[in-house]
């Protein structure tokens, strides 16, 4: 393993996995190869291989004993990662979509001081690069992020985040399943503290365009962040 | 009395000995008290509506409803509505404990993995207990053969 550069100190990377036995293995071993020491994976309950995989390819590794949902599994993550005296946490989809290369201008801004939260967007230049049916879906969603939690956003529903340790304290992820993504906005503009999006590109594999979210599952995640507001 | 309907008959005393039922439940302080007294004067309401159905139309009525029977079903499906959201909030109650059941249990388990190589990882994650017995028979061993010329 090359040595790790002194900026990478610190950075947790956490990878929320479900079923991702085949996956998982090579996103880890890719991330720890390119220098980035703690890789933390949650299996969410997994039934398959997920955890060994991921723990044989170095990663931290945490367990749901049951499935709980990608948000809960994060949360499960970024607890961790704090008591550990995480210094940045980055949440990285499991099955491959997301660029190791982009991780070093996510977490810049946070280093700078210019951010407590980066957020990948796909549309700040790249937008040609998603397929037209998840442009149109996360248009939507855009949109649905503008008029409730006020943040101008150019995308929505990116896995690929960086919370500063101090921002994370501010992150309490209480919405089990998809509807996180618009919950952790809420948290973060709710926080007070500046955030900012950087542009990374998306890798639609079949792969993972297989494990995806369905568009028909949108209606869902509205609903469940709606209750979720009203319940609190 | 005796020109009660076949369903007057069978709801009236039915209505009555649950209420009757709500009422024992109440005294003993058994649950609690708003939702005794909820009981006893549902059970008490239904009975009465049951006995008297022009009561119902009365306050239907006053309310600006035309039939006692209206006004019940509005009632029912109201009842329905909030039941159907009392369950809501507690089912997200029990979900939202069981996340942290999960993430405590996560928590307490978690793995280190290792910072070097990624083999000395493979023998934390294989079950626990495999690397210290491999290597505990090797150094009793030693300690043994040193031991028996003397």
């Amino acid at each position: 393993m090359s040595a790790t550069p002194p900026n990478r100190h610190g950075v947790y990377i956490i990878v929320a996995a479900f079923h991702e036995e085949r996956a998982v293995g090579d996103v880890v071993r890719g991330l720890r190869v390119a220098g980035w020491p703690d890789v933390v994976v949650v299996d969410d309950g997994s039934a398959d291989r997920t955890a060994m995989v991921a723990g044989d390819a170095g990663a931290h590794v945490l367990v749901h004993p049951i499935n709980r949902g990608q948000g809960a599994a994060l949360q499960t993550g970024i607890s961790w990662a704090v008591a550990q005296g995480a210094e940045i946490i980055i949440t990285f989809d499991a099955d491959g979509q997301h660029r190791e290369e982009d991780l070093d201008a996510l977490i810049a801004p946070i280093r700078a001081g210019h951010a407590h939260a980066v957020l990948g967007s796909r549309f700040l230049e790249h937008a040609d690069a998603v397929p037209l049916g998840r442009r149109l879906l996360l248009w939507g969603a855009v949109w649905f992020s503008r008029v409730v939690s006020g943040a101008q956003l150019t995308d929505a529903h990116n896995g690929l985040r960086a919370l500063s340790a101090e921002m994370a304290t501010h992150v309490d992820i209480t919405l089990d399943r998809m509807a996180h993504a618009s919950e952790l906005i809420d948290q973060i503009v709710r926080s007070g503290l500046p955030w900012q999006e950087v542009s990374v590109r998306v890798r639609y594999t079949e792969y993972s365009r297989a494990k995806g979210q369905r568009g028909s599952a949108a209606l869902r995640i509205v609903l469940d962040y709606l209750l979720g507001r009203i319940l609190r | 009395m005796m020109d009660w309907t076949l369903f007057q008959q069978i709801g009236v005393p039915l209505a009555g000995v649950l209420a009757v039922l709500s009422a024992v439940r109440l005294a003993r302080s058994r649950g609690g008290l708003l939702s005794g007294l909820f009981w006893l004067s549902l059970w008490t309401a239904a009975a009465v509506a049951i006995a008297f159905p022009d009561t119902t139309t009365q306050i239907a009525r006053t309310l600006g409803i035309a039939r006692g029977a209206d006004l019940l079903l509005y009632c029912a499906v109201l009842a329905g509505f909030i039941g159907f959201w009392m369950l809501t909030v507690q089912q997200r109650r029990a979900q939202r404990d069981l996340t942290m059941m999960a993430r405590a249990v996560a928590l307490h388990h978690a793995r280190r993995g290792g910072d070097a190589a990624s083999t000395a990882v493979c023998a934390a994650v294989a079950p626990a207990a495999v690397a210290p017995a491999a290597v505990a028979p090797a150094a009793v061993a030693p300690a043994a053969a040193v031991g028996e010329p003397s």
